[in-house]
């Protein structure tokens, strides 16, 4: 077990040979390996509910985008809810109990009449039990900014091959959030839709920039949000209106 | 002549888009000190969601002078991305093999074939070479349609390029050759003063000799601030990209492309939904099944992305370049094609108007209404 490591580079040809890292104390170490497996924790994943439209905001503790909720996980937009680590990474225990909430809500619109009052109490209970400690465990396991915002020639966007030096060239001539530089360099244009790439991405603009990763703000996110073929996109049901838009005679 | 004052210019672009952009890198290459005004990242933009085709086949029915400025486009296309490659050392993959636009039934042979022969009997057209294919002819050109497709229009004039690169091009070229770039400067106010325009925006305030208006949708709040009118509407158009493949197109067909990345771009689609850009599953499906009918191999194919973007659509169609009698020295240049006609903004607007530029002669305007 190394604690404090501050550097790590993947070393080899065709395939990874050996690991090489430096601590905080500056000594840099080489291990022969044939496999190197990477974590830097987790983070929801948006790309569903920002193609909705639902309002983020940029948490400064998880360091990553979360949905604007209230506290029966309710977004921005009538209608949705999310509840689970896509509103926040919470772990299992919460989930379940914000997932007991959202239906809570939802059941009271259906029907006023359920006061299901006991069971919020409940969820809350959980609630409470399972976010104890939560600001505690987010800072001690916030990944260090050199793991997070990568430099020169490390690649940022692995979809399209866009290194973290031309992220930064397109600041210089003018960029100003993650939009116009996916226009310039195709990054986060590729299978993933920035799903890699788009964290990394702000925090690397934000610096550069000096702005919060709020004011940078992130990828106009489309769908669909996992790839369908095209031929299941053909198979969808459509309307005389939509012929007219495509099909002109 | 302007002061060498920071913030003073001999022009002030506004808009970052490719006609901006064209705009200002032309007359900063003939060494006019430009300023290009742009608005926000999240900015609506019709250049970063266009199809990116140099389409001549199909333009200029109703206006042989429209059809005449494409076509000198096009002409000039290949001069822009030398110019462009030399000075940025950015390649925007200008490709003119010809186009077919494909046809899924006899109908829409007849009603193709009748509009082109009109396009191409008004009075003052300049002719060029097209031809209608069958089914036969057309799989020689393309070995991979469908059985549905009953033939093409085709015209060897057509290309595509990579139209966001194009657009950094222009942006690298003109920040290159000395031009100043205001991101996040979107202009509240333009104020004639005396022999000059100071234009304020959310984050400068400059002052230009004379001021470009190639904002797309926003001219039609800007113009009537220099005594101008300009009629444009946003018109929603879908566009669905598919994974990377090989490339299987020696042509380029009108609503599918292969880029030179390898991905396909498959567009159709034309509403009329205000500033709405949202993308609607029925109008893609329509899309999809078309593409699927043209080249059945694309089946099997994952859309990575769709998306709509707002085509800044001149109530007629045509392109509009003008001069504002109220205010002298006050311009505007709008048109939905900010691809195709790029090479005329950036080689040919500069140099035909005295007023755009100090040198360059005079030429009949083609496309001036």
């Amino acid at each position: 077990m190394v604690a404090g490591v501050v550097e790590i580079r993947a070393e080899g040809g065709e395939r990874i040979e050996a690991v090489s890292y430096q601590t905080a104390r500056g000594a840099t170490e080489r291990l022969p390996a044939d496999m190197l497996l990477l974590h830097q924790g987790v983070v929801p994943n948006v790309n569903l509910a920002m193609s909705a439209d639902v309002a983020h905001r940029w948490s400064d503790t998880q360091l990553c985008w979360v949905p604007r909720v209230d506290g029966y996980g309710s977004s921005s937009l009538p209608h949705i809810a999310i509840a689970g680590d896509g509103a926040g990474i919470a772990g299992a225990e919460v989930a379940q109990a914000r997932g007991h909430l959202a239906a809570i809500a939802a059941v009271r619109e259906l029907a006023r009449k359920f006061p299901l009052a006991e069971p919020e109490r409940a969820a809350r209970r959980m609630l409470r039990r399972y976010e104890r400690g939560r600001a505690f465990l987010d800072l001690l396991y916030q990944p260090a900014a050199n793991f997070r915002r990568p430099r020169d020639e490390i690649l940022v966007c692995r979809c399209e091959e866009v290194t973290a030096r031309q992220v930064l060239e397109t600041v210089a001539l003018g960029c100003q959030g993650p939009n116009q530089m996916k226009a310039f360099l195709r990054c986060g244009m590729g299978p993933c839709q920035g799903r890699f790439c788009g964290l990394t991405v702000t925090e690397l603009m934000a610096e550069a920039r000096a702005l919060s990763c709020g004011e940078i703000g992130y990828y106009r996110l489309r769908p669909p949000v996992k790839p369908v073929t095209l031929a299941e996109i053909a198979g969808l049901p459509t309307n005389a209106a939509a012929v007219k838009a495509v099909a002109r005679e | 002549m302007a002061s060498a004052a920071p913030n003073e210019f001999d022009f002030a672009v506004v808009g970052g888009g490719l006609v901006g952009a064209a705009i200002a890198w032309g007359m900063s290459r003939r060494g006019r000190r430009v300023a290009m005004l742009d608005e926000d990242d999240r900015a609506l933009r019709a250049s970063r969601g266009n199809f990116a085709l140099v389409w001549v086949q199909s333009k200029g029915g109703g206006m042989s002078r429209y059809a005449t400025w494409t076509r000198q486009s096009s002409d000039a296309w290949p001069q822009l991305a030398q110019a462009l490659r030399t000075d940025t050392g950015l390649d925007v993959c200008l490709q003119q093999p010809g186009g077919l636009h494909l046809l899924l039934s006899q109908r829409e042979m007849e009603n193709r074939a009748n509009a082109l022969k009109r396009l191409h009997n008004q009075p003052d057209m300049v002719p060029f070479e097209y031809h209608m294919l069958d089914h036969a002819q057309v799989q020689k050109m393309l070995p991979q349609i469908g059985p549905e497709v009953a033939g093409a229009s085709f015209c060897p004039l057509d290309g595509h390029v990579n139209a966001l690169r194009l657009l950094r091009a222009l942006h690298a070229g003109f920040q290159r050759q000395g031009g100043r770039y205001f991101p996040e400067s979107a202009v509240e106010r333009v104020e004639p003063a005396g022999s000059e325009f100071r234009v304020h925006t959310s984050s400068v305030e400059i002052a230009a000799q004379k001021i470009v208006l190639a904002a797309g949708l926003g001219n039609a709040r800007l113009a009537p601030m220099v005594g101008l009118e300009a009629p444009v509407r946003p018109q929603r158009g879908q566009i669905m990209v598919t994974e990377k493949i090989a490339p299987f197109m020696d042509y380029v067909v009108h609503t599918i492309r292969q880029t030179d990345e390898g991905s396909v771009m498959i567009s159709d689609s034309v509403e009329e939904a205000g500033f709405d850009i949202s993308v609607g599953s029925e109008v893609l499906a329509v899309m999809a099944d078309r593409a699927v009918r043209m080249f059945p191999h694309l089946g099997r194919l994952n859309v990575v992305r769709c998306w709509a973007a707002l085509r800044v659509m001149p109530q007629d169609g045509y392109p509009i370049y003008d001069q504002s009698r109220v205010c002298p020295g006050a311009f505007f240049a709008t048109c939905h094609s900010g691809v195709t006609l790029a090479a005329a903004h950036a080689l040919l607007l500069c140099a035909w108007s005295p007023e755009l530029s100090r040198s360059g002669p005079r030429a009949a305007s083609g496309s001036k209404r």
